[in-house]
């Protein structure tokens, strides 16, 4: 345990250090603070809606670019480094190694969250307007979400050994996650029966974003009644978990 | 062994997605292939913002886009640099032919944004007179606003308001349709343009006092551009009211 929490702390200070967390960092902070000009050009009568949109989107793009390239790069990083080679030498299994990782990176997505939330909060409490609790889940099922990819993303680079594939598919999951209802409506229209079942299958593979989507529809309250948080959570787990242990499971037999 | 492992895990993955990816309500109701988006040029920055499940972001942005077409002198005519402003105070029939469906493109992005149906349908109905698109836009509100149905004063009723005064313009009664107005600029969700629209009309019927009412109310809304129009039309309705005035005194006078 305790060696998980070294790499995990270590991985955090590695994320934090690389100059492409600072940029998207910034950048994120940069474009939330655009909501607040783009509320000059939305009219008089929607300004909250649109500070408030563009500020969760811009957390979660941000948080989405920060995972996958953490992730690719964290662990590419080491393996052409050798670094890696001076972490396994030590008494720390592969398993740890990976789960070590995996936190570091989402304590980093915690961290950037907390920074680009409290951020756009204080713009939106600047222009004095309210901040709702549904709010606070929206981030909540944003962070979620990077469970997820971020588990998604390890499973590529570790067993695909390549940045552009693995942030190429990881990109693709994403999409294709948040594209599942229509996905759907596209199987059903199709008539040749193993496309359909081959599509069926990944259908059913590919994780569901819409189920952690809440940003879409966080002002209905009609909808949010529908959002359990529960139901996110252990979806979540459970996803994360066997990505996770598929990953550990590739990187076991894997020759560094 | 170990490829039996993996099976396992993606069973379980099945299993899962089987258990949770009932789709979401929002995202069954509001398939994007249900509707087809309408202006092809946005096709790029609307299909972005589907995939990567950031339809409210990208829909102000289309409320901007909707803001600026509107907001600028009619695409049908020459440009003339004085009518800026004063074009939105004209009724303006066979103009801004694509208002309809920039109106549509943000419902469809975001059919919970019940602003943009109030909006678009006060637009449609009074400036640009074109009633039947208006309620072609009324429709669309209340098939996307259904779940509202049940609770009185929410937006899904504050349209159907919207569509009895539609209703009370094409049949000619348009003291009815006033009254309709009056109660939805009550209501308080109506936009600016509706109430002067509202108040229009009853400067065109002799109304003044409930005119004035209305732009003083305007002056204070802290949009500029209303508030330039408020103190122009207060100085015009004090004038009016003032000859009223006179003259009803002349009259009075007369009779003794």
């Amino acid at each position: 345990m305790k060696n998980l929490i070294e790499i995990s702390i270590f991985s955090l200070k590695e994320n934090l250090k690389t100059k492409i967390y600072l940029v998207l960092l910034l950048f994120g902070i940069g474009l939330i603070f655009l909501g607040l000009l783009l509320t000059g050009l939305s009219g008089f009568e929607q300004p909250q809606r649109v500070l408030v949109n563009t500020g969760i989107a811009m957390i979660e793009l941000f948080c989405l670019l920060l995972v996958i390239l953490n992730s690719v790069e964290l662990f590419l990083q080491d393996v052409e480094t050798k670094s890696i080679y001076i972490v396994l030498s030590k008494p720390i299994s592969r398993t740890k190694y990976i789960i070590g990782k995996y936190f570091g990176t989402l304590i980093t997505i915690f961290v950037s969250i907390l920074v680009m939330s409290i951020f756009h909060m204080l713009l939106i409490k600047i222009s004095k307007w309210g901040i709702t609790k549904e709010y606070f889940l929206t981030i909540l099922s944003i962070f979620l979400k990077m469970f997820i990819v971020s588990s998604i993303t390890l499973f590529s680079v570790v067993s695909m050994t390549s940045r552009s594939v693995a942030v190429i598919t990881s990109v693709l999951l994403w999409i294709a996650g948040h594209f599942t209802s229509e996905l759907m409506f596209m199987i059903k229209k199709i008539k040749i029966v193993v496309v359909k079942i081959l599509l069926e299958i990944f259908y059913y593979i590919i994780p569901n974003f819409q189920l952690l989507n809440l940003k879409d529809y966080f002002d209905s309250p009609y909808f949010v009644a529908q959002f359990s948080l529960l139901k996110a959570l252990v979806y979540t787990v459970i996803y994360s978990t066997i990505f996770l242990f598929l990953t550990c499971l590739m990187f076991k037999n894997k020759d560094l | 062994m170990r490829n039996a492992l993996v099976a396992i895990l993606i069973m379980i993955l099945i299993f899962t997605n089987l258990l949770f990816k009932k789709p979401v309500e929002y995202n069954k109701r509001y398939n994007v292939f249900v509707f087809r988006l309408p202006l092809e040029k946005f096709f790029v920055i609307d299909g972005v913002g589907f995939i990567l499940g950031l339809r409210k972001f990208v829909s102000d942005i289309a409320w901007i886009q909707l803001l600026q077409y509107y907001g600028g002198p009619p695409p049908e005519e020459p440009y003339h640099k004085e009518d800026i402003y004063e074009h939105m105070a004209k009724i303006q029939p066979g103009k801004y032919k694509k208002f309809k469906d920039y109106c549509k493109r943000i419902v469809i992005l975001d059919p919970l944004y019940s602003f943009v149906y109030f909006y678009g349908v006060g637009v449609l109905a009074w400036n640009l007179e074109r009633p039947d698109e208006a309620l072609e836009i009324v429709e669309l509100g209340l098939n996307n606003l259904f779940f509202q149905k049940d609770i009185p004063d929410s937006d899904y009723w504050e349209l159907v308001k919207y569509q009895q005064a539609i209703y009370y313009k094409l049949g000619g009664k348009y003291l009815e349709m006033i009254d309709k107005l009056r109660e939805i600029v009550e209501s308080g969700k109506a936009p600016n343009m509706v109430k002067a629209i509202l108040a229009n009309l009853y400067k065109k019927y002799g109304d003044y006092e409930k005119a004035l009412f209305i732009w003083q109310e305007l002056l204070l809304c802290g949009d500029q551009e209303y508030v330039e129009r408020a103190k122009a039309q207060i100085i015009q309705i004090k004038k009016l009211m003032r000859e009223k005035y006179e003259k009803n005194s002349t009259s009075t006078k007369r009779n003794f």
